[in-house]
């Protein structure tokens, strides 16, 4: 192996124990895993719940608010050594069926956005998985559903998400919500000043 | 080990996939929620006609992954 994928491997590992520990520290008991696939000299990390299957890797939280959460990491093009995302998503849903009801969907694809010259949405967006009457009965050129349309925002760090969740959605912090508040804090300080390679 | 306000951070369990182990898991995910093959999947994939659900989304981040897409 060499020995700027060993290190890879060690950045890549130890991110996605922060992000980990971000979550159980805070929402859930529910780790992530750092998955690893290497071939032909190319290696790329996928982080995401534990769980064999879908439905083990979607949680429910303290209050009956389920999320989902993967995030594929690839060495930075930059520091082969280091780590930078392709592309993340973090979703929710309010009821006991995400697949179908999710509710709000955080994407972002820095990857795509580079690499498919037909892709030409914003790199960070949120999917509102709802229903607005007007815009139902607006009149558009081949409208799409109103969950389809990529609403542009900048990278949602999973800070942010965890954030979002517990004050506006009432999920229980374990900590209690000022402390959660704090390390939510902390955690984005740490990410802006000595991980972030991107917007 | 790093540390989030004070306090270690946990290990994180690692794994190593292969690339025949993530197409049978795209297979036994996909016939699940999509009920389509691992060839369905893909050739769905290719001619851009997959459904728009949270199950199609992380399956083709699945087919990145393992360098097929």
């Amino acid at each position: 192996m060499p020995g700027s994928h060993r290190a890879f491997r060690r950045n890549a590992s130890q991110f996605a124990a922060h992000l980990s520990s971000l979550l159980t520290r805070t929402v859930t008991d529910h780790p992530l895993v750092c998955r690893f696939h290497e071939e032909e000299g190319v290696i790329t990390a996928l982080i995401r719940f534990k769980g064999a299957t879908r439905r083990e890797r979607i949680v429910t939280l303290g209050n009956g608010c389920q999320i989902y959460v993967f995030q594929r990491v690839l060495p930075n093009p930059e520091d082969i050594r280091k780590v930078t995302t392709a592309e993340s998503s973090y979703s929710y849903g309010l009821g006991r069926d995400l697949e179908n009801d999710w509710l709000i969907r955080y994407d972002y694809v820095p990857e795509r956005s580079e690499r498919d010259p037909e892709y030409n949405y914003p790199v960070g967006h949120v999917h509102f998985n709802g229903y607005s009457e007007t815009y139902e009965d607006f009149e558009i050129a081949d409208k799409k559903p109103l969950r389809k349309l990529h609403f542009p925002t900048r990278r949602v760090s999973l800070e942010d998400f965890v954030e979002h969740l517990v004050l506006e959605l009432g999920v229980p912090a374990k900590q209690g919500d000022e402390q959660t508040m704090r390390l939510l804090a902390e955690s984005h300080e740490k990410f802006e000043n000595e991980k972030r390679t991107k917007d | 080990m790093a540390e989030l306000l004070g306090k270690e951070i946990e290990a994180i369990e690692v794994e190593e996939v292969s690339r025949e182990e993530v197409i049978e898991e795209i297979d036994h995910e996909s016939r699940e929620s999509l009920h389509m093959s691992f060839d369905e999947f893909l050739q769905a994939y290719r001619e851009g006609d997959l459904p728009d659900t949270l199950a199609a989304n992380e399956l083709v981040t699945l087919l990145r992954f393992a360098g097929l897409a």
